[in-house]
């Protein structure tokens, strides 16, 4: 008798937690949902954990602002986060967890290893996927966009502005880690410098694993370049690689898609980096507009003691474009939002309006490309020296042709 | 009083009774014979008395002290040392370095002077390896000292064995099968050198196959069966004992061979 | 010629730090008969020592290696008490004890200090030194006569201290040490508190020259594994000079094919040479 007592009550206790389970979906039925699924530990963590930066003052600035108006509704944004730890097994997990159980109608995700993995669901279920990882696109992953990134398509850009500002500069060495991230910058920057008329007397990925670079900057040294690209090298190689050219007596242009000063500066003088060309600006650079320092402002106001790096407004940066998508649409449906940012003819990337971009090496024109900013590093600080275009770059047949040759000798696959 | 005594001795190995209750007393200055057919938990009191294994019951004394929870290096500190039947040697030295090092662990020499080898702490490093040499001769195994140990002969083992087990001072040593391997000449070499370390003060427990060397060389003999003790006192009493001679039987055939 | 030198430079300069890190693994196994995956993990606690002493708090360079000479090997000693002495010497038990150490130990690390990027170690002496027209920072220079001296005073504290020698004894045979009178635990726990430390050394140097983070100890110990295993296990002279022929094979193949190949020739080698003689390339001392 007692223990059929306890079994109702427990039942009973079960049905109205569930009850007030839904009752509170009811009432937030105006939230609309975003799912963050990216490595917040592990060794990736330094590509995931920041963007929570920006997408926390993004929501919270449009949510005090009384929510985002699509269409006659309004609606206050929730991002739910999931800690993949750059794991293919982990995010399909989450994946499924934030579109079935949280229904989110898009999701920020890094790309790379956790993409593959992740896609055939996401696809299926039309979700819209923002990466940022631009060679992730492919045909068959239809609601796959980079919105923000654009590697490794700016490496074209870089190495133009290198053979303009330094006619002098005509030996290029490129390393990064043999992964696909590394292999597409090495490929991508190869075709850049041959394409700028400089030689690139050394290209060669290393081992992940690697944690002495010593011998490995002997033998580019060996080549004597005037020009270290580091491609795509992780931050914590960056820094080795760095040190080890500098002691090793290297004087040159450094170049590299993205930076990790802090760990760079504490091994090297800030000299050694003088003039080395990337294409991330600082949002307080005196080129970006208003809405860059006053995002500047508010993250330097929450996290005193951060270090900036682009991960921290790259994320942010796919909201603004999802959030521009579903005003047009006039819905936060996933299908709509996606169609009406495929519609519309540009569409305003964080750096100025940007144009859709990727068929011919992607298979899919999901790549927002806008006018990309070229940086240099002066007093230890990147500013703004140029501004260049992709699609300017492509206009000339010859450089496209060096392009798609050097892709196809690094075996990268196109689809002119 | 008595050097080495076992008080209700036992151990079982699962419901395997491998020593059941012994009570044995060995007085100073006596060899004692402990016999017994293959498997009767000779060796196994050896490990319990060492403190190689925690015994079931009972307790173990040696002058006078409890040392039945003692670890092997306490045992070997107290003065009661032992050698194994599959001998347990530094196999990767030679003989000499073998004894060499077990006399310099027993080297009481200060930090500093370990450090600096002080004209004195090389007079004494010189004097262990004398005395090691001394061992070694003592034990018939100076021709052999620069050979590695792990490549000498089984007999030699057992005889580098002791001579390390020797290094130590022991007031009392344990010999299992100490003449396992060794020729008749050796075993009567050996059976001597035994008779000798009487000589010289050290009590001796000898657990050993070769009856007619247990026979001529013990004072007193125990004998022990499925972890019993079966009979106890001089070669003639054990050998008259009916319980010896059954236990025997169908084993080695005629245990008073004398 | 100057490209020659600049390799045979990285290269001792590797094989230094091979050294280092494989001499602690082999003593523990030696004596412990452990295979301690979580020296990996104390050579990375060595270099956040040093990060949070020299990076952070200032304080010279030199006393924070010592500082983390002395903590990890603490540390170390502490694990072999609380951990490693419930293994009673079998080896798989000892091996699994280690894994879980490892977690319990990067899992410290990231709760404490957090994930996310490097820790940056500047440099304590990043002038560069030029011998003869081949440079490097004094910085991974002083690698080489730093490990020359721990491993010295290592070599002296095994030949002539009584407690070396009984540590020596017990790694041989710890039976045979037992009835010499030589405690097994005190010669673990002295193991441990040395391989460690020689650990925690090691990732002390290299906190100014590598990567600082919570991981930074796994590629370390298998590398550490290939060398004290190709050395021959517990055997010290047997493992320094595995660590000069891995320093350089490394050396010379990630100079003129690429650091990949460098991993494979590496485990090839150790195969072979496992095959060739599986008590390791010395034998026995
Ligand atoms: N560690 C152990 N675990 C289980 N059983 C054991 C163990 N050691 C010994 N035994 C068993 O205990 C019994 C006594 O063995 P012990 O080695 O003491 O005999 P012994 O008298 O020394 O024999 P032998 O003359 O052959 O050396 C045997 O049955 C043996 O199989
Ligand atoms: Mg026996």
């Amino acid at each position: 008798m007692t223990r059929k007592v306890w079994m109702g009550l427990a039942l009973l206790a079960v049905f109205s937690l569930f009850s007030l389970g839904l009752q509170e979906a009811w009432a937030a039925e105006e939230t609309v949902k975003i799912g963050y699924c990216a490595p917040l530990s592990g060794p990736a963590a330094a590509w995931g954990l920041p963007g929570l930066e920006g997408t926390s003052i993004w929501v919270d600035k449009v949510n005090a602002a009384g929510g985002l108006k699509v269409g006659d509704k309004t609606y206050k944004i929730e991002i739910v986060k999931y800690d993949d730890e750059g794991d293919g097994a982990k995010a399909l997990v989450g994946v499924k967890k934030l579109v079935l159980e949280d229904k989110v109608v898009a999701i920020l995700m890094l790309g790379g290893a956790t993409t593959p993995p992740t896609q055939p669901f996401l696809s299926k279920e039309k979700i819209m996927c923002f990466v940022l990882i631009a060679s992730d696109i492919a045909p068959d992953r239809p609601y796959l966009m980079d919105v923000t990134d654009n590697f490794p398509a700016y490496h074209l850009l870089h190495t133009e502005y290198i053979a303009d500002a330094h006619p002098k500069a005509k030996k290029a060495a490129i390393i990064s880690q043999d992964d696909e991230i590394g292999l597409a910058a090495i490929a991508w920057s190869e075709a850049g410098f041959k394409a700028a008329g400089i030689d690139v007397v050394y290209s060669k990925a290393f081992g992940v694993s690697t944690t002495d670079f010593a011998p490995i900057i002997t033998a580019v040294l060996e080549k004597k370049p005037d020009i270290i690209s580091m491609g795509a090298s992780y931050p914590e190689f960056q820094a080795l690689i760095c040190e080890q050219a500098y002691t090793q007596g290297w004087r040159g242009i450094i170049t590299s898609a993205c930076w990790d000063f802090g760990a760079i500066l504490a091994k090297v003088p800030k000299e050694f980096m003088e003039g080395a060309v990337s294409g991330f600006p600082d949002f307080d650079d005196p080129k970006l507009t208003k809405d860059h320092h006053d995002f500047w402002a508010e993250w330097k106001k929450r996290y005193p003691d951060h270090s900036f790096s682009e991960i921290v407004w790259e994320y942010m940066g796919a909201l603004d474009v999802w959030a521009y998508g579903a005003q047009k649409a006039g819905s936060v449906k996933s299908e709509d939002v996606f169609k009406a940012l495929k519609a519309a003819d540009t569409v305003p990337h964080s750096f100025g309006p940007g144009k859709w971009f990727g068929k011919e090496t992607f298979g899919n024109d999901n790549l927002l490309v806008p006018t990309w900013p070229i940086t240099e590093i002066h007093g230890g600080k990147p500013a703004i020296v140029a501004y260049k275009n992709l699609f300017d770059w492509l206009k000339d047949a010859k450089k496209k042709q060096i392009l798609f040759d050097t892709l196809k000798a690094w075996n990268i696959k196109t689809y002119q | 009083m008595a050097l080495l005594q076992l008080k209700n001795l036992g151990k079982d190995f699962g419901r395997l009774v491998a020593v059941n209750r012994i009570d044995l007393t060995v007085e100073p200055g006596e060899i004692r014979g402990l016999i017994g057919p293959n498997g009767s938990g000779k060796t196994t009191i050896f490990n319990l008395i060492t403190g190689f294994i925690p015994p079931s019951r009972g307790s173990v004394f040696f002058q006078g002290e409890d040392i039945t929870d003692l670890p092997p290096h306490a045992v070997a500190r107290r003065g009661l040392a032992r050698t194994f039947q599959l001998t347990t040697l530094f196999k990767e030295m030679t003989a000499l370095e073998n004894v060499v090092m077990a006399c310099h662990l027993h080297l009481r020499v200060g930090l500093w002077r370990q450090f600096w080898r002080t004209a004195r702490t090389r007079r004494r490093e010189k004097a262990v390896e004398f005395r090691a040499m001394e061992l070694l001769e003592f034990m018939g195994m100076a021709e052999r000292a620069n050979e590695l140990a792990g490549e000498l002969p089984h007999g030699h083992q057992c005889a580098l064995g002791i001579s390390n087990a020797l290094a130590t001072n022991p007031k009392m040593i344990l010999l299992d099968e100490p003449v396992g391997g060794m020729n008749p000449t050796e075993t009567a070499q050996t059976m001597d050198r035994i008779r000798r370390l009487r000589d010289l003060g050290i009590t001796v427990l000898l657990v050993e196959h070769d009856m007619k060397a247990v026979m001529s060389t013990c004072d007193r003999i125990t004998c022990i069966n499925f972890g019993n003790k079966i009979a106890e006192g001089t070669a003639r009493d054990v050998c008259s004992s009916q319980d010896v001679i059954e236990a025997y039987l169908g084993g080695t055939s005629g245990v008073c061979s004398l | 010629m100057e490209f020659l030198f600049q390799t045979i430079l990285n290269g001792l300069m590797t094989s230094s730090f091979y050294a280092l890190i494989a001499v602690g693994l082999s003593l523990v196994f030696g004596v412990m008969h452990i295979v301690n995956f979580a020296h990996g993990e104390f050579y990375m606690l060595g270099a956040y020592t040093v990060w949070i002493l020299f990076a952070k708090l200032q304080w010279p360079f030199f006393l924070a290696v010592a500082a983390a000479i002395v903590l990890v090997g603490l540390l170390g000693l502490i694990s072999e008490r609380l951990i490693f002495r419930q293994a009673h010497g079998q080896v798989l038990s000892g091996f699994i004890m280690s894994v879980g150490l490892v977690f319990i130990l990067q899992v410290a690390v990231v709760k404490i200090w957090g994930l996310g990027k490097m820790k940056p170690v500047p440099a304590a002496f990043p002038e560069i030194l030029n011998l003869g027209g081949v440079s490097t920072s004094w910085q991974r220079f002083i690698v080489i006569p730093v490990t020359i001296l721990l491993l010295g005073a290592l070599w002296v504290f095994l030949d002539r201290f009584r407690i070396g020698r009984a540590l020596r004894a017990s790694a041989l045979n710890p039976d045979a040490a037992a009835l010499q009178g030589i405690s097994p635990k005190k010669c673990a726990a002295v193991a441990m508190l040395l391989g460690s430390a020689m650990a925690g050394a090691a990732g002390a140097l290299m906190a100014p020259i590598m990567s600082v983070h919570p991981y930074m100890g796994h590629s370390v110990v298998w590398t550490a594994f290939v060398v004290v295993i190709v050395g021959g296990p517990g055997n010290i002279k047997g493992s320094i000079y595995a660590a000069l022929l891995f320093g350089f094979l490394t050396t010379v193949i990630t100079t003129w094919i690429d650091s990949t190949v460098a991993d494979l020739v590496n485990a090839l080698v150790m195969l072979f040479l496992l095959a060739l003689r599986p008590e390791g390339v010395m034998g026995h001392d």
